[in-house]
C-alpha cells in the first residue's frame, strides 16, 4: 500500500513538473494569437481536468465520509439486564455470592461528543470468576487497544451508600504507529481510559472528518439478579444506567476537551475545520486559475467559488446527518451518531444547535436521544457560535 | 486641468502598471475578502510588499527607461504626471489600505459570508490589544510608497531606479524605529502611537511635497541604463539584507511591546 502510494505521490509530483514546463508555451511556435496571455489550449485542458477531478473528488469522499458511521456501525455485543437492580447485603464485609455485568465500551470523542465503536459485556460469576482475567483486542485501523481486569475482592460498606468496593487489577495498552501507552492499576467502577489516537485516518479530498481522532475506553460494572435472562443491548441503554452526564464528566476530567476556539479570524477557523484538504482546495484553486486569461484574479474567483462549493458540501453532510437524526424509525444508536456528528459541521453550527435543541425538546425522541441532544446544547451554548 | 491629458496620462500609467496593480488588487481581494486573514497579519506585510513593488515603478519608470526628456516635451506637464502618477499608485494603494482597515474594525467580510454561512466564516476578528496597529497598517506602507516615489520621480540616472525599494524599506524603517524608541521611553516600555503614526503621516507628507517640488525643476533623464553584467549572488545579498532588515524590525517592535506594565500609581494619602 505504502508503495503504490509512493509511486502515486510520484506521478502526481511529474504530473504537476509536466504542467510547469507546459505553462511556458512550449506547446507549439505558433504566435500567441489574440490573446497573448493565454495559456495554451492543451495546458488549459490538462489544468481544467486536474482541477475538476480534484473538486468531483472531493464531492465523492465527502459524501462518503459522511455516510461511513451509518455505514459501518459500531461493533456492538452489550447485554443489559432485563430485571430491577438486585438489593445489596445489609451486612458489611467481603462479597459471598453475586451476579455482575462488566462493560467494556470503545468511544470516539471530540469536542464533547461521544460515538460508540465497540463494545462488549461480560457476564461475571461471583466468586466463580473471582481471579479471572477478563481480556480483549481491539485494532481500530492502525492502533491496537488492548485490555485486562481481574477482580480478586467485592466488598460493602453500608455507610458509602448504595455501591460496592472492588479490588483487583486492571491493565490498558494501546499502540499505534507514533505511540504506546498504558496503565495498570485498582479497579474503580466507573472507568475511562484515554485513546489518544483511534488509528482512523482522515482523507485528504474530504471536507469532513479531519477532527482529532481520540477517544476512550469506557468500562463499568453492574450488578444484576441472579435469574435474570438478560438482553441484547445498545450504547442508549449502557448510558442509561449512569447518565450521559457522569460518562462525559469523567471523560473531560480524563483526558479533557479542547474545544476549537471560536476566535481569530475566518482564514484561522477554516484552518481548523478544514486542514489538510485546504490543500487539495489550494491546489485545485491554482489548476482552475490557468482557465483564466488573468491568472490572478482567476484565481481569487476560483476561490471564491471552490469555497462556496465546500459550504455546499459541508451542508450535504449535515443534511445527511440531519435525515438520519431525523429518522424515527432507525435504531437509537444511529440517532445518537447523527447527533454526535451534527456538530462536525464547520459552516453550519447554528443551523446543527438549532436541530440538537429540536431534538433536546422533542417529546417523541427517546430518552436516550434527548439527554445527549441536550448535553450538547448546553457544552456548545457555552461558547460563541455565530 | 486637460481632462483629457488626465486621461490619457491615467490610461497610459494604467497600461504600464496594471500587472503590478492587478497583482496587489487580487491578493488584497484574497486576503480581505475570500480568505479573510485577521487585519493586522495580513495588511501590514501586504501594505509594505505592495509600496515597494509598485513605489519604484510609477516613481522613476519614465527615468528607468531613459525616456524622461522626451517625457517631458509631451503636452502633459510636469505637475499633471506627478500628480495622475501619485493619484494611481498611491491613491490606489491607500484606498485599498483605508477598506482593508475598516473591513477588519467592522468585521465586514464576516457579514457578506454571513448571508451564506452561520459558522466559520463568520468568526470575528479577535480584539487588538494596540488599536493604533490599525492606523500603523495604513500609515508605514503610505510612508514607504511616498518615499520610494518620490526618490524614483527625483532620480538623476537611470540605473539609480533599481534599488529604490530598498531605500524605502530602510527610510520606513528607521522612522518607526526612532518613534517606537521614543515612544517606549516616554510611555515606559509601552507603545502606543501617539508619535510613531504622526510621524509616518507626516514624513510621507514631506516628502511627496519635497518630491513634487524637485519633479517641477528637475532635469529630464535620457539615455538608456548601462549594461551590467550581474552575479547571480546579487539578488540573494539584496533579499538577505532585507530579510535582517525586516526581522531586526519585528525584534525592536516585539521588545518595545513585551515590556513589562506599568507599575500603579501611587496611593495618596488624604
Amino acid at each position: 500500500m505504502i508503495v503504490i502510494k509512493a509511486i502515486l505521490a510520484l506521478l502526481l509530483l511529474l504530473l504537476g513538473i509536466s504542467v510547469a514546463f507546459w505553462m511556458s508555451r512550449r506547446w507549439s511556435q505558433a504566435s500567441s494569437g489574440r490573446r497573448p496571455m493565454q495559456r495554451h489550449w492543451i495546458t488549459r485542458l490538462i489544468c481544467g481536468a486536474l482541477g475538476s477531478a480534484i473538486v468531483v473528488a472531493m464531492t465523492a469522499f465527502t459524501i462518503m465520509d459522511a455516510r461511513r458511521p451509518y455505514a459501518e456501525p459500531a461493533t456492538m455485543d452489550l447485554r443489559m439486564p432485563t430485571l430491577p437492580p438486585p438489593e445489596l447485603p445489609a451486612r458489611d464485609g467481603d462479597l459471598k455470592k453475586g451476579r455482575f455485568l462488566l462493560h467494556a465500551l470503545i468511544v470516539s470523542w471530540h469536542e464533547g461528543s461521544m460515538i460508540p465503536v465497540r463494545g462488549e459485556t461480560y457476564d461475571v460469576r461471583w466468586p466463580r470468576d473471582q481471579g479471572k482475567v477478563f481480556s480483549s483486542t481491539y485494532r481500530p485501523g492502525s492502533t491496537t487497544v488492548n485490555y485486562e481486569m481481574s477482580l480478586s475482592s467485592i466488598q460493602r460498606y453500608t455507610n458509602r451508600g448504595p455501591r460496592l468496593d472492588f479490588s483487583g487489577s486492571r491493565t490498558v495498552h494501546v499502540r499505534s504507529s507514533t505511540f504506546s501507552s498504558g496503565s495498570a492499576g485498582g479497579t474503580t467502577f466507573p472507568d475511562v481510559h484515554e485513546i489518544r489516537d483511534l488509528g482512523r485516518k482522515s482523507n485528504l479530498f474530504s471536507v469532513l472528518g479531519t477532527s482529532p481522532d481520540s477517544g476512550a475506553l469506557l468500562m463499568d460494572l453492574t450488578p444484576v439478579q441472579e435469574e435474570d435472562p438478560l438482553k441484547p443491548g445498545s450504547f442508549g441503554d449502557f448510558t442509561k444506567v449512569r447518565g450521559y452526564g457522569l460518562w462525559s464528566k469523567e471523560i473531560e476530567q480524563s483526558i479533557g476537551w479542547t474545544h476549537d476556539g471560536e476566535s481569530g479570524s475566518p482564514a484561522e477557523a477554516l484552518i481548523r475545520g478544514l486542514q489538510w484538504s485546504l490543500l487539495a482546495l489550494l491546489a485545485a484553486a491554482i489548476l482552475l486559475a490557468q482557465l483564466f486569461t488573468s491568472r490572478l484574479l482567476g484565481f481569487v474567483k476560483i476561490a471564491a467559488c471552490l469555497l462556496l462549493y465546500v459550504g455546499a458540501l459541508d451542508r450535504l453532510a449535515l443534511r445527511i446527518n440531519e435525515s438520519h437524526l431525523k429518522d424515527a424509525s432507525a435504531p437509537v444508536e444511529q440517532r445518537l451518531v447523527a447527533c454526535s456528528q451534527l456538530t462536525s459541521t464547520t459552516f453550519f453550527r447554528g443551523t446543527a444547535l438549532r436541530d440538537l435543541d429540536a431534538t433536546a425538546t422533542d417529546p417523541s425522541a427517546p430518552y436516550p436521544l434527548r439527554d445527549w441532544a441536550n448535553q450538547i446544547v448546553e457544552r456548545k451554548g457555552k461558547f460563541h457560535f455565530p | 486641468m486637460n481632462t483629457r491629458l488626465i486621461h490619457g496620462l491615467l490610461w497610459r500609467e494604467w497600461l504600464l502598471h496594471r500587472g503590478e496593480l492587478t497583482w496587489i488588487f487580487s491578493a488584497w481581494l484574497f486576503g480581505i475578502w475570500v480568505f479573510p486573514i485577521h487585519p493586522i497579519y495580513f495588511l501590514i506585510p501586504f501594505g509594505v510588499l505592495s509600496a515597494v513593488v509598485i513605489a519604484p515603478t510609477f516613481g522613476g519608470s519614465d527615468a528607468a527607461e531613459g525616456s524622461e526628456e522626451f517625457s517631458f516635451s509631451l503636452p502633459p506637464t510636469r505637475t499633471q504626471r506627478f500628480l495622475v502618477r501619485m493619484g494611481l499608485g498611491g491613491g490606489t494603494l491607500s484606498a485599498l489600505l483605508i477598506a482593508g482597515v475598516l473591513a477588519g474594525l467592522f468585521d465586514l467580510p464576516q457579514k457578506v459570508w454571513g448571508i451564506v454561512f452561520d459558522s466559520g466564516f463568520t468568526v470575528p476578528f479577535s480584539p487588538v490589544e494596540h488599536g493604533f496597529v490599525y492606523g500603523l497598517a495604513c500609515l508605514l506602507p503610505m510612508a514607504i510608497f511616498s518615499d520610494t516615489f518620490v526618490a524614483g520621480s527625483s532620480c538623476r540616472n537611470p540605473e539609480g531606479t533599481g534599488a529604490l525599494w530598498l531605500r524605502g524599506l530602510f527610510f520606513g524603517g528607521v522612522v518607526i524605529g526612532i518613534s517606537f524608541l521614543v515612544e517606549s521611553f516616554i510611555w515606559k516600555g509601552h507603545l502606543t502611537g501617539w508619535i510613531s503614526c504622526p510621524v509616518l503621516g507626516l514624513w510621507a507628507l514631506l516628502r511627496l511635497a519635497f518630491g513634487y517640488r524637485d519633479y517641477k525643476y528637475k532635469e529630464g533623464v535620457s539615455g538608456l541604463p548601462r549594461l551590467v553584467a550581474r552575479g547571480g549572488s546579487y539578488r540573494w545579498i539584496v533579499l538577505a539584507i532585507v530579510l535582517v532588515l525586516v526581522v531586526l524590525l519585528a525584534l525592536a517592535f516585539f521588545w518595545a511591546g513585551s515590556a513589562p506594565a506599568l507599575p500603579p500609581a501611587p496611593m495618596r494619602d488624604r
